[in-house]
């Protein structure tokens, strides 16, 4: 194995580490909070790391694209899991009873709510 | 082609692809027995990110850069899957549409279609209060 092999092969194994963690980290936590951070963070991490492999592999054009791939991630995935979290925060019945600090329990509905939607404000 | 070297790098992605694929398996155990909506696009979430993982991997493995193209129009339908989801899931709980659970009523098509006739009967006879200033 050659080292520029070496470093593709050692990037993606990294890679695939924090994608096994964040796949564990799905199945075993406790709550949809928590199983979101193992989702939202860790995979971005593996993914970029995977990504990097194979810029380094293609070399040439597929680098920047490649590099624009790594760039995509890191802005969509905190917009997916943010919003998903938001989304399982306010569906959630018991409204957050296993956080140990509920920051969206004082949140005040913003004015022109209409009256349906004011409920999604505990 | 065939010597010791690229051989050895052949099998090290072979291993990468295969442990990928059981952490796959792990998501779709949280897919099935997620007890509501947001536990499953979670893990569908994390399915569709280890879908470009091993979609990238194989595209080192066969060398092949179109596969780098599948690679990026999955990443963004997985982006787009989930936020719809989310956007649904805010909706519909704005609207009544979820049990208690966070999960949908269980309801046919037809009622939830009334219930959207219903709401936009509502919506259409509501007066809206003026708007503020801010």
């Amino acid at each position: 194995m050659t080292v520029f092999e070496m470093i593709i092969i050692g990037l993606a194994t990294v890679g695939t580490f924090f994608m096994v963690v964040s796949a564990v980290g799905i199945v075993r936590l406790p709550d949809v909070y928590t199983r979101m951070h193992a989702a939202g963070k860790a995979t971005t991490l593996g993914i970029s790391s995977l990504l990097l492999a194979a810029a380094v592999y293609f070399g040439q054009d597929e680098f920047w694209r490649m590099i624009l791939l790594i760039l995509l991630f890191l802005v969509t995935a905190p917009i997916a899991a943010t919003s998903m979290a938001r989304a399982a925060y306010r569906t959630d019945p018991e409204r957050g009873k296993t956080l140990n600090y509920d920051e969206m329990a004082r949140a005040e509905p913003p004015a022109g709510t209409i009256p349906e939607e004011a409920d999604l404000y505990p | 082609m065939g010597t010791q070297e690229t051989y050895l790098f052949d099998i090290a992605l072979d291993v990468l692809i295969g442990v990928i694929t059981l952490s796959l398996l792990l998501c779709f155990v949280r897919l099935y027995r997620g007890p509501n909506v947001p536990n499953r696009t979670a893990a569908f979430d994390a399915i569709a990110l280890h879908s470009v993982a091993i979609i990238v991997l194989f595209a080192m493995r066969s060398s092949s850069t179109s596969l780098l193209d599948v690679a990026i129009v999955t990443a963004v339908l997985g982006f787009l899957g989930t936020t719809m989801m989310a956007q649904y899931l805010e909706r519909a709980a704005g609207r009544g549409w979820l049990a208690s659970d966070g999960a949908p009523r269980q309801s046919t098509s037809a009622r939830v279609a009334a219930e959207v006739a219903e709401q936009d009967e509502e919506d259409s006879n509501r007066v809206l209060p003026a708007k503020r200033d801010v």
